[in-house]
Order: structure tokens, then sequence, then C-alpha cells
């Protein structure tokens, strides 16, 4: 009987019932595609492993014992090789040179060709394996010290010729080297390279060119048909150096997978971490829906316990039409995001990244995930409001204004204080263990069980419990000494306390808030918004016409699956821009809910430019007190006269059609608890963009500052490369020394394992440079110096180093290289400023010997008094210009480059968030609209006593402005605290400055505003349709 | 709100007026060619029976709902000539309703109930009407609160003074007193017949109440989507025996 019900319900809705699991299968379709997508790279980067590493039998390489072995191995000694050949039983010895992180060729046209999406690699040819992994395709193998082959997918993608001479970025410096074949790494019909570019040189070309004739990487062999492995492999061992180990082929191929499959599994940790923002944003959108479905249909559910259902049978009949909405929502979401993961993988393999074959990798845990995702997020969100419809009384049925009771749980001490305690107990244990994974999953338990410990102590205790424990959580991160991670971890966990925290206290917010931001400044606001967005859109309807124009001719000349996809893409796009003049459009058509005309229209904007400029500054510098910047607080004053004049304007403004807007914000905040949810998806997206600007405002913040307060260097020189270890030849710093102009050139070079400290085994980071000169340079803000002692042997440390270690000035420690040599080092400077060097910095020279084959990750310049910049410019450019990927800067560009940066990083991680925000804005959609059906009366009577269908669509718009607005304001301030108390637990040598940019966070609330618009389109639209008399009659 | 223009003619009035639901075998007549006056200044009631079309009759001449044939006019007014928006603009500025139960906008107050119309037009009230009506409708000092403070015949009374406000051509009330007690359904009986000979207010009002009728200067009849009868300055007893007739 209830399965039927529940089936009734469903059937009847159908349109209501799909809307409701929208919001699901958004977050299990981006989940899966996650999965599917990480699955497949995962197997194509196995291939490649077995592709790149596979073949080989054993191999003699040095001993690693911490360090990634491309960059900071020590090298075989090619004498070795000879030895290795004539040992008994060793039927073939071959070389093996690869350097991954060099070696971009210059095409005929003059195009640098630079890996997009993998290494630039510079191999030796295999010239002695037996069976060799390098096929030549064209031409011959390279024979003569100057000559190379090039991989066969990068010589028919640029504009090369065999016989022809092609410039080289090589360690050594740009190098000519004639082009005699091409090849395919890894099988005989294909590249295996997965968006690599590579060269091959001769063996003894590669040795001295790319590793600078210091050894081999590794040296491969393999047994004589009949050998006795075991003795042969002793044999092999006796001849091995100290630091030398002999690995077999297995072996090799095992680490390569493992650290190709740590790097897919970052990736993955990182794109789920999204997904898991989406799914918790879609469980307040259920939430929200389902208590508002349960509230409309009180009268029928009274009516079912008036007959004689059970409130149990009432609670299943809830939960299994949740468990409906779950299962569609993850077969749909299932099936989607498998299509979403294999797109993904297609759209990189048309980019050139991977192989063209596109397998579908499914495992059971993608399903498993989808399944645990859709249905169980869907009745764990409905769970609370099918509890609380078992406790709707038959009487229900009878009464006009039957409201849903919020549960308040009996008082019992009993249960409550033993929870309570339970939470503080398991928050102890994870602060002290000072582990990341404890702080994870103790944290959240705590905050379930301190939830329920209060709310059975105290009602109104219990409603504020979350929010102070959150706040509880957050001074914590701030105040305890713990290590990064922890400290992360624990800020993430006070990060979503918090959200469910402010969620429980926002009901109290809405109705205050509605009514404070629904009246006439944002009228205007999102007038000159919808204008913006209009204007925008034209000018994207011209751009993604322009766009169609060149794909359609594409496909006409060359008709291929990536022009299919580009037009595809066009076409979508186009779609996006037509939604965005709608929205636009409609804000422009919601400011006028005020009735004002055009001429006061402009005397408004009038007043809220001058308005807007006075909150700013005042915002500005309540921003600045935040971080400590006092001389930035003298605007609070000036901003609030400013201010207080735009106030005093307004009464010169007419008096708005008050009954419009204000049944509008009357009605944003009628229902408090429904406005809040759905206000609170928003909040969730808007807090982790917020805090994002921040933490990156922050650190482009820092980086100012460090220019202008500790750099005292005119050029900066970096590689433009954003691979995993952007580096350029050292032979670039040696020119720029002998230039006439130029006083000193220092070089940086950092590695995050470079060496361990003898006293303790820890293996540190650690910088390299110049020390001397860079002084000139550079000021770490010594606290202690002896400039007179700096020597080959010379470190610098940071004070907190210095502190820990009681090592004073002239403190003598040993440090170890992965080299397997040790070097003793003297304190020769201790500074306080860990921004610029880190927690340690050794003598180039030192470093050197141990990193023989290592490049400049960064050069600094001072030229000498008197040198007018461009001249120094023509100067420096003249050396740099033979380097692909390098660039030259000022200080003022050196920044913008830096920011430029950051605000890339910024840009991928609100793209990522976006799928958030629309889910967000779904549930305001989905809200609203249930909103307007349960208004029906109450809007036909409006409109029979004279409210016409426009202003009836603009009240309803302008409603769902005011409900995105209260989502942004509760959004930025979250994220403002957040960021905040981000950047305060990140370590000063990322970022030291605070820097919250209000304008930033107002323009997201402006944008948040002009969404809400968007989401309450199909809403308005509805209400605006009614049928007078309908509505009138309804009920 | 400028003085409402002192024409000759009726208030509103309908000519063959029809309307029908459905078609062939299912056709329902709800308005069979139905021509009525309703005069200046003067309250006029419609009874029936239930399906006697009398709601129907309401709502098309008040421009909520539209004819199959025929024409109604408020005023000069051809309503079947108006555009969906004129028709709002016109129930705005020219026709005041009072319905049976819902009506007033819960998040607004009493005052901004009565002044809703006017503010959706973007006009000031007339002060000192309004502060007439509000007098005469006796809740001067609960002009502040919101309609789930009030009792449901002080809701009816706001809505009265609505529709009487802004000085409509004419006022159409839908069963007034059907939700409420006798005691306070004679209160905005009273009311509403004060309006009409003291403010020189025109009122439609349909019921099917004879009490509530007897307040009326005439009262109309109607069955089977006809008017079938028509009685003046009508006394409750009379207005019965006429009911019982169309039985």
């Amino acid at each position: 009987m209830i399965a039927k019900l529940v089936w009734r319900n469903i059937t009847g809705k159908p349109f209501r019932f799909l809307l409701t699991c929208s919001a699901v299968t958004v977050g299990v379709m981006f989940t899966v595609g996650v999965f599917v997508f990480t699955d497949g790279l995962r197997s194509t980067f196995d291939d490649l492993a077995g592709d790149i590493e596979g073949n080989v039998d054993y191999a003699v390489r040095t001993q690693l014992d911490f360090g990634d072995r491309d960059l900071t191995a020590g090298l075989i000694d090619p004498e070795l090789d000879a030895v290795l050949a004539s040992v008994p039983g060793v039927a073939a010895t071959q070389p093996v040179i690869q350097n991954p992180f060099c070696c971009a060729p210059t095409d005929g046209n003059g195009e640098l060709q630079q890996a997009a999406t993998g290494p630039n690699l510079g191999l030796n040819w295999e010239d002695k394996r037996l069976d060799s992994r390098y096929f030549l395709i064209e031409g011959s193998e390279p024979s003569g010290p100057d000559q190379f082959v090039l991989d066969q997918d990068t010589f028919e993608n640029g504009e090369f010729e065999l016989g022809g001479t092609y410039s080289i970025s090589m360690p050594t410096g740009p190098n000519d080297y004639e082009l005699v074949g091409t090849f395919f790494l890894g099988a005989p019909d294909r590249n295996a390279l997965v968006g690599a570019i590579a060269v091959a040189f001769k063996t003894s070309t590669a040795l001295s060119d790319l590793y600078l004739g210091f050894g081999y990487y590794r040296i491969d062999f393999e047994l004589e048909d009949g050998a006795d492995e075991a003795s042969v492999l002793a044999a092999v061992t006796a001849i091995l150096p100290s630091n030398g180990e002999l690995v077999t082929g297995d072996e090799i191929l095992a680490e390569r997978e493992e650290s190709f499959g740590n790097v897919v599994n970052n990736f993955r940790v990182f794109l789920l971490v999204f997904a898991f923002i989406v799914l918790l944003v879609s469980a307040f959108v259920i939430f929200n829906v389902f208590t508002i479905l349960i509230g409309q249909r009180i009268r029928e559910l009274g009516l079912l316990r008036a007959i004689g259902a059970s409130g149990r049978q009432i609670t299943w009949a809830l939960i299994g039409e949740a468990g409906l909405v779950g299962i569609v929502a993850m077969v749909a979401g299932t099936g989607l995001g498998i299509g979403l993961g294999w797109s993904l993988r297609w759209l990189l393999s048309i980019l050139d990244f991977g192989p063209d074959s596109n397998e579908l990798v499914l495992t059971p845990t993608t399903f498993i995930f989808g399944a645990v995702v859709g249905i169980g997020v869907t009745m764990a969100s409905a769970i609370a409001p099918a509890l609380r419809a078992r406790r709707i009384s038959p009487m229900a049925a009878l009464r006009e204004d039957a409201r849903l009771t919020q549960y308040v749980p009996p008082r019992t001490l009993a249960l409550g204080i033993p929870f309570v305690a339970l939470a503080a107990v398991l928050i102890v244990v994870a602060i002290s263990s000072d582990n990341w994974q404890n702080v994870i999953v103790l944290g959240p338990i705590a905050a379930i069980a301190n939830a329920f410990g209060w709310k059975r102590i105290n009602a109104i205790a219990g409603q504020y419990a979350t929010l102070a424990l959150g706040l509880v959580l957050l001074v914590a991160t701030l105040v305890l000494d713990m290590g990064t991670g922890a400290v992360l971890s624990l800020l993430g966990v006070a990060a979503a306390t918090l959200f469910l925290g402010v969620n429980g206290v926002s009901p109290r917010l809405a109705q205050p808030v509605a009514s404070f931001v629904g009246r006439w400044p944002l009228a205007i606001l999102l007038g000159i918004m919808g204008v913006v967005v209009t204007l925008l859109s034209l000018a994207g309807f011209v751009g993604v016409l322009f766009l169609v124009g060149v794909s359609v001719k594409d496909l006409i000349t060359d008709f291929d699956a990536a022009g299919v996809a580009a037009l595809v893409g066009c076409i979508a796009l186009f779609g996006f821009v037509y939604l965005v003049f709608r929205v636009g459009v409609r804000a422009v058509d919601a400011s006028f809910i005020m009735g004002w005309r055009w001429t006061q229209v402009l005397a408004g904007i009038g007043v809220f430019v001058i308005g807007a400029i006075g909150a700013i500054a005042a915002l500005t510098g309540l921003a600045a007190i935040v971080a400590a910047d006092w001389g930035a607080t003298v605007t609070i004053p000036i901003g609030a006269v400013i201010l207080a004049a735009a106030v005093w304007l307004r009464r010169f403004l007419p008096k708005t059609l008050k009954s419009n807007a204000r049944m509008a914000r009357e009605n944003a905040g009628r229902s408090p608890r429904r406005t809040a949810s759905a206000a609170a998806a928003l909040m969730i997206g808007l807090a982790l963009v917020s805090t994002a600007t921040v933490v990156s405002s922050s650190f482009k913040a820092t980086f100012a500052d460090i220019l202008e307060n500790s750099v005292t260097a005119d050029w900066f020189i970096s590689s433009a490369d954003n691979g995993p270890n952007p580096a350029f030849s050292s032979e670039l710093a040696n020119q720029i020394e002998q230039l006439p102009q130029v006083d000193t050139a220092i070089r940086f070079r950092f590695l995050l394992e470079a060496y361990a400290t003898d006293f303790d085994g820890e293996v540190r980071d650690s910088s390299a440079t110049n020390m001397r000169e860079s002084l000139g340079h550079l000021d770490p803000d010594f606290v202690e110096l002896n400039e007179d002692a700096i020597a080959r042997d010379s470190i610098w440390v940071h004070e907190d180093f210095a502190n820990d270690n009681e090592f004073t000035l002239g403190s003598t420690f040993v440090i170890r290289f992965p080299d397997q040599t040790s070097e003793a080092v003297r304190i020769d400077g201790i500074y306080s400023d860990s921004s610029i060097y880190g927690n340690r910095v050794v003598n180039l020279e030192l470093w050197a010997d141990h990193y023989p084959a290592g490049q400049d990750q960064f050069v600094s310049v001072t030229v000498n008094d008197g040198v007018a910049q461009e001249d120094a410019r023509a100067a420096l450019s003249a050396v740099t210009d033979a380097y692909p990927q390098i660039n030259l800067d000022t200080r003022d560009e050196f920044q913008d480059r830096q920011s430029a940066q950051i605000d890339q990083f910024l840009t991928v991680i609100s793209v990522l968030l976006l799928v958030a925000i629309i889910i967000a804005l779904l549930g305001i959609a989905i809200t609203l609209a249930l909103s307007v059906l349960e208004r029906t009366r109450e809007l036909g009577l409006v409109r029979a006593v004279g409210m016409t269908s426009q202003q009836m669509m603009r009240m309803v718009l302008f409603e769902g402005a005011i409900i995105a607005l209260f989502g942004g304001v509760l959004g930025v301030a979250l994220g403002s605290v957040f960021g905040a108390a981000a950047v305060a637990v990140i370590p000063d040598d990322f970022i030291r400055t605070l820097d919250i940019p209000v304008l930033d966070m107002l323009q997201y609330l402006a944008i948040a505003s002009v969404a809400g618009i968007g989401a309450a389109i199909i809403p308005a639209r509805r209400a605006a349709r009614l049928n007078v008399l309908d509505a009138i009659s309804q009920g | 709100m400028t003085q409402a223009t002192v024409t000759t003619g009726p208030a509103a009035k309908a000519v063959g007026a029809s309307k029908f639901y459905g078609n062939g075998d299912t056709e329902v007549r709800a308005l069979d060619d139905v021509d009525v006056e309703f005069e200046r200044g003067k309250f006029t009631a419609i009874m029936g029976p239930s399906g006697s079309g009398k709601s129907t009759l309401m709502h098309c001449q008040a421009g909520l709902d539209t004819l199959t044939g025929g024409q109604v006019f408020i005023g000069d007014t051809d309503l079947s000539a108006l555009s969906e928006k004129d028709l709002t603009l016109l129930r705005r500025d020219k026709v005041g309703f009072v319905f049976q139960a819902f009506n007033l906008v819960p998040t607004l107050s009493a005052l901004e109930n009565i002044t809703l119309p006017m503010d959706l037009a973007g006009v000031a009230p007339d002060q000192a009407w309004l502060d007439e009506v509000i007098n005469t409708v006796g809740l001067a000092d609960r002009m502040g609160h919101r309609p789930n403070e009030l009792s449901g015949g002080q809701q009816q009374r706001v809505a009265v003074s609505r529709a009487l406000a802004s000085r409509p051509e004419i006022i159409f009330a839908d069963e007034p007193t059907g939700n409420v007690d006798s005691t306070t359904g004679n209160e905005i009986l009273a009311f509403m017949k004060q309006a009409v000979d003291t403010l020189g207010q025109t009122i439609v009002m349909v019921t099917h109440d004879p009490g509530a009728a007897a307040y009326a200067d005439r009262v109309i009849f109607l069955a089977d989507g006809k008017i079938v009868d028509e009685l003046l300055d009508p006394s409750a007893e009379q207005v019965i025996d006429h009911m019982k007739q169309l039985r």
C-alpha cells in the first residue's frame, strides 16, 4: 500500500520528481566522471611506463635514499660500462641517458616544440641493446656528434625536414644539430609518449650534452643464453661502486608505474575534493526540497494519518520516495559520469595527450561510489524531513495553516553529557595526535556527537553548538602549534562545521538580512549589472559566431573528430551566451521594480555610486584592520562620511513602489528556514571561492611585499615552462655574467628533498645560490651574519631551524646528499624572513658538486650604475633570445607575471567550483518554484487587485536576487574568515601578508545577485503566467 | 486618484453575455445571453442556486474571466476589446474587489493592503479620502497590523476599505460574509451599504444569503445562466420567497 502511494506520488508529478533528481544527478555525474577519467589516465600511464621502462632485464644504477631519481640521483661512472660488459655471462650492456627536463627543438618556422602536456625528453639512441625500444621510422640512426633523431609525431606536427639543421635547447645551451631520422618510442607502430616530445642522440653526444659528461643515468644489461643467473649477478654486484645498486627490469617498471600512479592519484584527490563539495551542496538542496514538499503535502499526509496510517508508515513512504530519487539519480548520474569521464579522455587524446585509442576503464569502485553517493546522499538528506513528517497529527488534514513542527528532542542529560564529553575527548585526541588523517576522521564524528549531545542538554545551546564548535576549531588552528598537514585539515573540518553551524543559525538572519538588502540599491545594482551582463553577452555572441565560422571552415577543409567536437563546443557556448543574455535582460527588467522613471533611475545610480564608493572605502579600511595595516584604516571614517552623504542624498529620490519590493523581501524572509537552506548551498560555493580569492590575493601581496622590501636586484630571468621542473641551462647565466652592463648575476636552485641532516636523519628542502653575490640582490632579514666567513661550506638558516636545533652562528653539522656523500656545513648566517630562501640555503659551489648536472631555476641580475633600463634590456635579451622559453623581466614585469600565474590558478579553482554554484542556483530555482506554487492564491489575489504580470515577474525575480544575495553575503563573510585563517596557518615562506580584496568580494556579491535573477527566471515566468481566476479560486 | 468621472450611464453592463464550457453534448452554458445593467451609486446583489452562473457573471463583468460571446462594459470601456495588460490596469484603477476569504496579502500590513492597488499604480493615495474610509471602517488603530493579527471580520473590513480606497467605478464582492459569523457579517454589510448611500459607491455583490441580499437596493436572480427575476428594495423574506420559486 505504502509502495503504491510512493509510486503514485512520483508518477503524478513527474516533473517535480525529475527536478528533485537533477541536483543529485549532477553530483553523482561529477564523482563518477572523476573516477572514470582518472582510471583511464592511470591505465594510459601504466602502458606508458611499460613502453618507456619495459624490456629491461637488469640494470645497475646509483642508490637513491630520498628525492626524485630523475632530478637528483647520482650518475653512474661511464667507465663502468666497459667493466660491466667484460663480466662473463653478460651479453650486452646499454648505457641509458634520459633527461626529462631539456631538449625542446625549434622547427623550421622558428617555433619551439615545447611539450604541452608531458616532458621534453632528451635520450641516447640505444645502439647496444639486443632488442631496442626505439623504432626508426625514417632516415637513419644518429651516428655523428652533431646529429639527432626526433619522434615521428613531433616531426609531423612541426616544420621539419630530414637533413635540416635545427637548434635544440640543451643543458649546455642552445645547440645546432642535424636531423637524420625519426622514430617511435616503445612500439613499432605508435608513439607511447603521451604528449611528450623526444629527441635522441648518439650515446657519447648525449653523455656530453645532456649530462655534461658526468655519467649515465643507468646501465642496462642482458645475460647470455644459458648463463647462470645467480653467479653472473654476484659477479656484477662485486664490481659495483659503493653507491651502486643492481635492479631488475620489473623493479624499474614497478617504480615508474608507482611514480606515475602517485601523480594520477594526487590529481584524483584534487578532483574528488571538488566532487565532495558538489555533493555537499546537493545534499543541502535535496534536504530543502524534501522539507518543502512534505510541508506542501502536510494536509494529504494528515489525511493518511486520519484514515489510519501510522507515523512509521508515513516516514517509510517518504524515505521510499527519497530512495527512488536516489536510484534514478544514481543510474542517470553514473551513465552521464561515464560519458563525462570518457569525453574528457577523448578531448585529451584529440589534444595529442595520450594514445588515440581511448579504452573505457570501468572499475567496480566507480560503480560502488556512484551508488553510495547517489542513494546515500539522497537518503541522508531526506531522513530528517521524513522523521519530522512522522509527527504530523491527523488533525493536520483539517487545519488550513498546518505547519511542520521543528523537532525538539527531549532533555536527557544522561544522554547529552556523555556525548558532549565524547566530542571533547575526540577533538583533543585528534589535535594532540598532530596527524591529518586523525583530524579528518575524528573531527566530523566529534562535530556530530557535539551537536547531538548539546541538543539533549539544552535546546538553545543545541542550536548554537555546531557554530560554537566550528569557531573553537578555527581558533585552535590559529593558536595551536601543529604540522602543516594537520593544521590545514583541521581548518577544513572547522570550515565544514562552520557551514553547518551557520546553516543552523542563519534562519534567524534570513528575515533581517532580506529586509536590509531587498531595497532600492539592490534594484540599481541589478540594473547596472544587467546592462553589463547584457553587453558582455552581446560581445559574446559576436565571439561565438566568429568561432562557429572558424570551426565550420575547419570542418569543410578537414573533416575530423576534433573539428566536430569544436563545432559542438561552439554551439554549446552559444546556448550559454544566450542564457547569459536572458539573465542580463531580466536583471535590467527586475531593476524597474521600484517603479521609477528613467531620469529617477539615473539619479538613483548617482546616489548608489556615491554610496558604493563610501561602502568600499569603509570596508577596505575594515579589511585593513584584520590585516593589521593600520595606515590604511583612515578610509573607515572617510567611507563613513561618503556613505552618510549618500544616505542624505537618498531623500531627494522619489519614494519606491513599496508594496512590490516589500512583498519580494517579505516573501524572501517569510520562511526563514527555507530561505536559509536555499541560500546555504550558494553560501558554500561562494565561501570557497572567496577563501581561494583571499589566499591568492595574500599570495600576491606577499610577493609584492618581498619584491619591495627584500629584493634589490634589477632583472629576473625565469623559465616560462610550467612543467614540474622549470629550469634552464647554466650557460645562460655564464653569458650574462660576461656582459659589460652587468654587475653581478646570481643563480638559484631549489629541491624539496635536497639533503638529509645527519643529526636527526630528516630529509630537508634547501636552496642554493651564490651566497656572497646574493647580498647585493636579496635581503632575507639577517638576524646574524658573518659576511667574512662565507665559503664553500657555508649555510644560512632560518631562525626557527636554528632555535629548534639549538644552533648558533658558527655551529656546524653534517648533511648527506643523495649521491651518498656527506659534507660538514657551518652556519654563517641566521635570517628571519623565510619567504626568499625557505628554511636553508647553501653555497652553489657545494651544491654543484653533488648535483653536477643541475640547471639553474632562476637568475637575478644587478646592472652597473648608470646603465639605462632599455640598454640593459637590449644587452640581456641578446643573450636570452637564444634560449627558448625564457622570461626576462624587470621588477614590475616580474610581479605582473607572478600575479597572472596566481590568477590563472584561481580561475581553475573557480571553474571547478562553478559546478557547485550551478547546483546551488538550481536549488534556489526549485525552492522559488515550489514557493510560487505554494503562494498561488496570494499571487492570484494581487493580480486580481491590479498587479500586472510584468510587476509579478519583477517581484519573483527580485526575491530570487535577495535569496542569492543572502547566500552571497554569508558566503563571502565566511570565505573571508576562512581565507584569513588559512593565510595565518600557511607557513610564512609561502604567504605572510594578509590581503582581503574587498572589491573582488563585492564583485562576487553583485554576480551572486544577478545569478539569483537567473535562478528565478523560470519560477518568475510561471508566476507571471498564472491564470488569475484559477489562482484565486484555488483551495 | 482623480474624482470618478460623473457620467450618466450605468457603472457597468453586460450585453448578450455568454460563456460556454466544453462543446457538443458536454457543453455547459454558464452564461446564456445575459443583458444586465448595474446602476451608478446602487448596491446590487446577484443571487441564484449553485451553478446558476452568478460567479461567472461577476468574474466576466470584473475582467477576471473572458466571455465566449457578447460584451461587458465598465463605464464606457468594452472589456472584450482589452488586452490582458489593459484588463489588469482596468482592475487596478477602476474596479474594487472583496473576496470571500484570503483577501489580504499576509506579508503586508492592513494599511499597505488598503493602498496596494494605488501603490502598484505608482500614485499616492488621496490622504483625506483614505482617512475617511479608514475612520468609517473603524480600524484606525489596527492599520499597522498584519492580517494574521486581525480577526476574520476585521480582515473583511480591511478588504472593503481597500476596494473603496481608490474610488473605483465599481466594487465586486464575492460572498463577502461567507466566512464570518452573522454579527460580523451584518457589520460588514452595513458598512458596504453605508459606502453606497453616503459615499456614492457602486457595489455588485454575489451571495446566496438572503439576509445579505436584503441589504441591497436591487437583487438579480440567476438560474441556468439566465436572469430569471429581479427585486427592488427587497426584504429578506421576499428574497427567500423568490429563491423558493427558483427551485
